[in-house]
């Protein structure tokens, strides 16, 4: 919830300049990364895939609590911003690992679409629920952190009671494999993908500040953009991810990308229709439902059991550590010009990113479904 | 491991105890932190301009004159006041829009707000009449700063920070000019053109706040901000035309003989600032605040001789340490500013 409000109330409230939106919306999306790969290969180590998981949502849950003991206070309020962030950071590859390891090879990507699908569903009752307790309850801020710690604690409470891990796929123990290259040639082109694509990903809240602009006075839309997307997201991320595994996974995030860049199209032109925008949020949760769970899904097709959480983690670094510095470009670029000056900027780096990931595809992941 | 049957237990004990912990939390907050209920407090402190007993009361105190302002009081913030020039301690508050900046002519009154209520916030500028009930409302790109309205009723301006938050920093404003007569907008001082020492005078990083008008007419005064400088311009809304006529000037305020300006020059500390007045025709300028201080907003002048002015002075709680100054303007009487409204800001002066 505080994720799709931050950029407006940092641009409009605040009045921060685009440049230094862009260094704090990248250091969120990438801060997490040290302490993703840390986690990932923690887990990897000790096999603990669940408690470690469980630990990173606790963390996450704690940090509302703090919101709630803390009342106030920006040094605070920074703090258990960052602690939410890195309990995310922990989680998300043993997590992902977990699914992954959960699954035939086969319905990986069928598997996240389902994972990332359910997790939409959340995050878009989240904020119904801020919105409904705020509506009967005068200032209850405080409610809200109140009922989102209970909800954290009962999500964790679920996953030590219900997830199984026994079913989850062995490391094989191997004297062979251990001797193998620690990460084969294949794996290093999808990171090298992952960094690429990141690098050429125009971060959602400067496409919502762009479309807002582009809308202009209508702000009443706006908020339809923060629900619209993750509907869209919510309802392709399974047929999206079915798709993957029946066509080939490289084919579908390829196709996602390649909406991305129709989207930049319109980013960089002066249209403003309202039509436009709507097709803007159509091609952004399509992107997502078509990328997010089958590129962990294209990644988790390569890494060996014993090394599943460590790779998830390295992958999703890449993408993240590409997307920090697209974020601060970015934002640079708009302070200096226009958004739209800035997004077409973008389009030949996303023409690069596809056309390099074609030949990867190509060269490197024939065989890979 | 547990059988599914137990872990099903433990897990909807885990749901109890938390969704207690929830309702006992709504429970226990609920005294503690809700508002005592109107009714014990007596009645509203506001008096409302459409009901006619309150507005043949308020009419009495109008026929004199009188300074509008923004109450900073923690109980009414941002609501609009009332108080007699001889006698500003018989304030009365009024129920109106909640205002970040506002301005009072004698007909039309500007306030600049913001609605919170919206996922993103919004600012607009709302034109008010007599009764203090909206005619007209426009949206605004950013964080009021000034209102003004022309003395004359036809002309307003409103600024807003589109981007940073205060002068020290980086920061663009925008400053809009409302027609009142034909009920159009002027979007941006940025689309005038601009001269200086008779050339053509243009940069990318021009910013234009403090509008003044004068009495009659279509012209205004203001400050440009570039390359750091404080330039004051001399403009024509009907040529859409400045010219640069001082430096080191901002939030220029026209005495009503439009003879004299004051105006805020920074000072040594940072976000500080002095008020100076200056002759138009000669250029003499002179100081009038002998301190360093935060002073918000434009000054008003009370007549052709004393200046109101906001000023944020350090002690006490925010809101209430930011009150309505006084000084005289001539060089003769020295450095005589006193509190004239406490916890107050945004004077205009019915005369």
């Amino acid at each position: 919830m505080v994720a799709a409000i931050l950029p407006l109330y940092a641009l409009y409230f605040l009045h921060a300049s685009p440049a230094v939106f862009g260094v704090v919306d990248g250091v969120q999306q990438g801060g997490a990364s040290i302490v993703k790969l840390a986690a990932g290969w923690f887990t990897d180590r000790s096999q603990r895939h669940k408690p470690v998981a469980a630990a990173g949502y606790l963390a996450s849950a704690i940090s509302k609590l703090g919101l709630l003991v803390a009342a106030g206070g920006a040094p605070a309020l920074t703090m258990l911003t960052v602690l939410d962030r890195v309990g995310k950071g922990i989680r998300t590859a043993p997590r992902d690992a977990i699914i992954s390891l959960s699954v035939p090879r086969g319905a990986l990507a069928s598997a996240f679409g389902v994972h990332r699908a359910l997790d939409t569903v959340g995050a878009m009752l989240g904020p119904l629920l801020a919105f409904l307790v705020l509506r009967f309850i005068v200032d209850g801020y405080d409610v809200v952190f109140a009922v989102s710690f209970a909800l954290g604690v009962i999500g964790v409470a679920a996953l030590l009671l219900f997830v199984d891990t026994t079913v989850m796929a062995k490391p094989v123990v191997d004297a062979q494999a251990a001797a193998s290259p620690a990460w084969s040639p294949r794996f290093i082109g999808i990171a090298s993908l992952a960094a690429v694509f990141g690098l050429a990903t125009i971060s959602d809240s400067f496409i919502y500040l762009s479309l807002q602009r582009k809308l202009g006075f209508a702000t009443g839309y706006l908020p339809l953009l923060f629900v619209a997307t993750p509907a869209v997201y919510l309802a392709l991320a399974i047929p999206a991810g079915r798709i993957a595994d029946r066509i080939g996974r490289t084919a579908v995030i390829i196709a996602g990308y390649s909406g991305m860049l129709i989207l930049y199209f319109i980013l960089s032109s002066s249209a403003s229709s309202v039509a436009m925008v709507a097709l803007c949020v159509l091609l952004l949760g399509a992107f997502y439902a078509m990328t997010d769970g089958v590129f962990a899904a294209l990644a988790s097709s390569e890494l060996p059991a014993a090394r599943r959480a460590t790779g998830l983690a390295i992958v999703g670094t890449c993408n993240d550590a590409g997307r920090l510095v697209s974020s601060i470009v970015f934002g640079w670029l708009w302070s200096r010009g226009a958004p739209e000056t800035a997004a077409r900027m973008y389009i030949p780096m996303l023409g690069v990113a596809l056309a390099l990931s074609i030949v990867v595809t190509w060269r490197v992941l024939r065989d890979n479904r | 491991m547990a059988t599914m049957k137990q872990r099903l237990v433990v897990f909807v004990a885990v749901v109890i105890v938390c969704g207690a912990g929830v309702a006992g939390y709504v429970r226990w907050r609920q005294p503690a932190r809700t508002p005592p209920p109107p009714a014990s407090a007596g009645p509203s402190p506001f008096l409302d301009l459409q009901d006619p007993a309150v507005a043949a009361r308020i009419e009495r105190l109008r026929a004199a004159p009188h300074v509008i302002y923004l109450s900073r009081r923690t109980d009414s913030f941002d609501q609009v006041g009332l108080a007699p020039i001889d006698h500003p301690d018989q304030r009365v508050l009024l129920t109106s829009p909640a205002c970040e900046r506002s301005y009072f002519g004698p007909k039309t009154g500007l306030c600049l707000t913001i609605n919170r209520d919206t996922v993103s916030p919004r600012a607009y500028a709302i034109f008010v009449d007599h009764a203090l009930q909206p005619t007209r409302q426009y949206p605004l790109d950013g964080l009021p700063i000034r209102a003004r309205v022309s003395p004359d009723n036809r002309w307003a301006a409103a600024t807003v920070f589109v981007s940073g938050e205060n002068y020290s920093g980086d920061f663009t404003t925008r400053t809009s000019v409302f027609d009142l007569e034909k009920g159009t907008v002027i979007d941006s001082l940025e689309t005038f053109t601009t001269e200086r020492d008779g050339k053509p005078y243009k940069a990318v990083d021009f910013n234009f706040w403090g509008v003044t008008f004068f009495a009659s007419g279509d012209r205004f005064l203001a400050t440009l901000g570039t390359g750091g400088q404080r330039l004051l311009v001399e403009g024509d809304i009907t040529r859409r035309h400045m010219t640069v006529i001082g430096a080191d000037i901002e939030c220029p305020s026209l005495s009503p003989d439009g003879q004299k300006i004051v105006f805020k020059r920074a000072g040594q500390v940072k976000s500080s600032w002095r008020l100076w007045a200056r002759v138009l025709a000669t250029g003499e300028e002179w100081p009038i605040t002998a301190e360093d201080r935060y002073i918000d907003d434009q000054a008003e002048w009370l007549d052709n001789d004393r200046v109101l002015y906001g000023l944020l002075y350090g002690e006490g709680v925010p809101e209430n340490s930011l009150s309505i100054w006084i000084s005289n303007v001539s060089r003769e009487s020295g450095f005589d500013a006193s509190v004239f409204l406490r916890s107050a800001s945004s004077p205009s002066v019915i005369r």
